[in-house]
């Protein structure tokens, strides 16, 4: 029966035009935003984008509710479903379920259309965690969309829908202006959370965020309360069952708040399956952040030339190589988890060595800065890549020198790269640092390969040995022999 | 003639849609003390406007469509100057208030987005019925402050004209052309019934 009815609403309300007014308008929004999100490969930062986004489109379902809720009133069918017996609530029922299933209808199609045009590579990592944020996205529509039914239904004039949609799109866009002023404070309140938008990911790497459970838990919870609200206010004939329907909103709000995050900072958590390692199955390793398993093949070739290569020329080599895209030598991945302690005397401090030590055995290429996604590169210099520095990271505390990259320092991990290759540096390599970084490595390559070759093996296995401990002094007066 | 003129502006709720226009008159200048960032000030500003405007959709048709064709009245230039006045009036509110203290929008992109938008209201009337007319505006600005603003390629300058900035002409073009059309449609053609 209530299935009848249901297909019946569908077919012959206004339901399913004003989801496709929301699902076109939003579709039209998104679709040439999406690709400022982040990478296309991934889901995270899509999800939370059309959340973040949806400001601008979810008030069109306070209008299509609002619109829906008139439906007796233009019809002049008002006094004659008053005199009948059965409940207010039987009738508004299948109304807002029909609603309901097309709002999310709406939300799936203009992530369908998110997706379309920036399309994730099929094997690419899917959070488990991104399932809750779409969910959610979609609950705010429905409560949108049921608080419309009430308002419209209590007050049924022409204006109501239209001053909804505008009203509602200010109310977001102020909310959302005043949190995005907010996060920029580490005290800003979590309550902010109950408005429509998320913050953007700040204590990590976007790749490596993920919206928390009390996040997610306290806010399901007041926007199922709102919903509640809504449709009570649909139903309600009284003025006692007007002001019984604002329980579930307060209600919903008054649990919400303790459930989540005290800061809004702490809006995002950690996914380690995120950024835990993904291997090839045979040796040598070579290992990429989950994130990015689908960079595991564009990897496995130079990383293995690489270990070779070190094999070949250098006393002792890495057997294993670990590619990170999202984290710089100068950013832990977890804060929280690393407190920068005091660095005892011989030790390496944690502002230089956030990994705490640098393997000699395993070849670390971190290929972020601050967080953000590693710019690609092209396939010929991977193998160049991870030989800089003959195999080891840069030390942060060296590269920049009164402010200003310290050209010597690069130059001499360059032309340990060119000296490990047998080549002259290629052409494209050379992404940062001074003009004169490339001369400047070529000439330490030459002065470097007139030697004999016991010797230039040495300065270069000196070179990786000062490296790895990130001990102080001037490699390029290293490789020329000055002590 | 001013008790004809009054129950004229009774039959088309002038009252109601006056009221709307002057809350979001009110309603910006309260938002222009509160909200700083220009961004989003411009939005607001368009947004209210687009409401304002809005509200002259149900003034659109009368209660009988049958019975206003019983005086043989010229009615297109009458329709006309309703909807000119009223798109006029509705402007003169919202510039008023964007000419308060610290402007929230200036007076020239508020002529723009008038004139544009009151063209749409009239092309909704014609073409989907007065109480859908509101559709129109309010879907075409929903689409413009999400939409990203670029100058070119063309298209995009006419999707996103609310949200361009005065100088550029297409926009300009693109709001003349639609408020045009729709005074014209709605003149001529009448509210769909």
């Amino acid at each position: 029966m209530t299935a009848r009815i249901l297909r019946i609403e569908l077919r012959r309300s206004s339901a399913l035009w004003g989801a496709l007014v929301v699902a076109v308008v939003g579709g039209l929004q998104m679709a040439p935003l999406v690709t400022l999100f982040g990478p296309a490969h991934l889901w995270h930062p899509l999800v939370t984008g059309q959340r973040t986004f949806m400001i601008f489109f979810s008030a069109l379902a306070l209008g299509a509710g609002a619109w829906q809720a008139r439906r007796d009133r233009s019809n002049r069918m008002e006094e004659l479903l008053a005199t009948t017996p059965r409940s207010r609530l039987s009738r508004a029922v299948p109304v807002a379920l029909a609603l309901a299933l097309a709002m999310v209808a709406a939300y799936a199609m203009i992530l369908a259309a998110m997706v379309a045009v920036n399309r994730p590579p099929l094997d690419a990592y899917f959070p488990v965690g991104a399932v809750p944020v779409i969910a959610i996205g979609a609950l705010l529509l429905v409560a949108l969309a049921w608080l419309g039914l009430g308002i419209g239904r209590q007050a049924p004039w022409r204006l109501v829908a239209p001053v909804l949609v505008v009203a509602g799109t200010v109310g977001m866009v102020v909310v959302s202006d005043a949190m995005f002023r907010a996060a920029g404070s580490p005290d800003a309140s979590g309550a902010f959370l109950l408005g429509p938008t998320l913050p953007n990911p700040v204590a990590r790497p976007i790749a490596y965020a993920a919206v928390g459970a009390r996040t997610n838990l306290g806010q399901a919870l007041w926007l199922a309360g709102l919903a509640a609200t809504g449709l009570a206010l649909f139903a309600a004939t009284t003025r006692r069952a007007r002001i019984l329907a604002l329980v579930p909103a307060v209600l919903g709000a008054a649990v919400a708040v303790p459930i989540l995050p005290a800061r809004l900072a702490d809006t995002y958590v950690a996914d380690r399956r995120a950024s835990a390692l993904v291997c090839t199955a045979d040796a040598p390793t070579v290992c990429v952040e989950r994130v990015e398993s689908t960079a595991l093949d564009d990897w496995r070739g130079p990383g293995r030339q690489a270990i070779s290569v070190l094999a070949a020329k250098l006393p002792s080599a890495p057997d294993r190589v670990e590619v990170y895209m999202w984290v710089a030598p100068d950013v832990t991945a977890y804060p929280e988890d690393d407190p920068p302690t005091e660095a005892s005397p011989g030790a390496c401090p944690s502002t230089v060595c956030p990994r705490g030590t640098r393997p000699s055995d395993t070849l670390v290429f971190e290929f972020g800065f601050r967080g953000r996604e590693a710019p690609p590169v092209p396939s010929h210099l991977r193998v160049w890549h991870l030989l800089t520095g003959a195999g080891v990271g840069m030390c942060v505390d060296m590269v920049f020198r009164a402010g200003a990259y310290s050209d010597g320092y690069l130059a001499a991990r360059y032309a340990a790269a060119a000296w490990l290759m047998g080549q002259p540096l290629p052409s494209d390599l050379i992404s940062f640092g001074g003009p004169d970084v490339g001369r400047l490595a070529e000439e330490l390559r030459r002065t470097l390969s007139s030697l004999p070759a016991d010797e230039q093996r040495d300065r270069v296995a000196a070179l990786r040995q000062a490296e790895l401990s990130c001990a102080p002094g001037d490699r390029a007066a290293l490789l020329r022999g000055q002590p | 003639v001013i008790r004809a003129l009054a129950l004229y502006l009774r039959s088309r709720s002038a009252p109601a849609t006056l009221a709307t226009m002057l809350g979001c008159a009110v309603g910006l200048w309260a938002l222009g003390v509160a909200v700083d960032d220009p961004w989003t000030r411009i939005r607001l500003a368009l947004l209210a406007t687009a409401l304002a405007i809005a509200a002259i959709a149900p003034g659109l048709a009368g209660a009988d469509a049958d019975l206003e064709r019983i005086p043989g009245f010229a009615w297109p230039p009458r329709r006309a100057a309703h909807l000119v006045i009223a798109g006029g009036v509705a402007f003169g509110l919202m510039a008023a208030t964007a000419l308060t203290v610290d402007p929230v929008s200036a007076t020239a992109r508020v002529a723009r987005d008038a004139t544009g938008l009151t063209g749409l209201v009239g092309l909704g009337a014609a073409v989907l019925g007065a109480s859908r007319a509101p559709l129109l505006p309010l879907i075409w600005t929903a689409i413009a402050i999400g939409v990203p603003t670029t100058d070119r390629p063309a298209y995009k300058v006419v999707v996103t004209w609310m949200m361009q900035p005065t100088a550029n002409g297409g926009a300009t073009l693109t709001a003349v052309v639609v408020g045009a059309t729709g005074l014209l449609a709605y003149a001529l053609a009448g509210p769909r019934r």
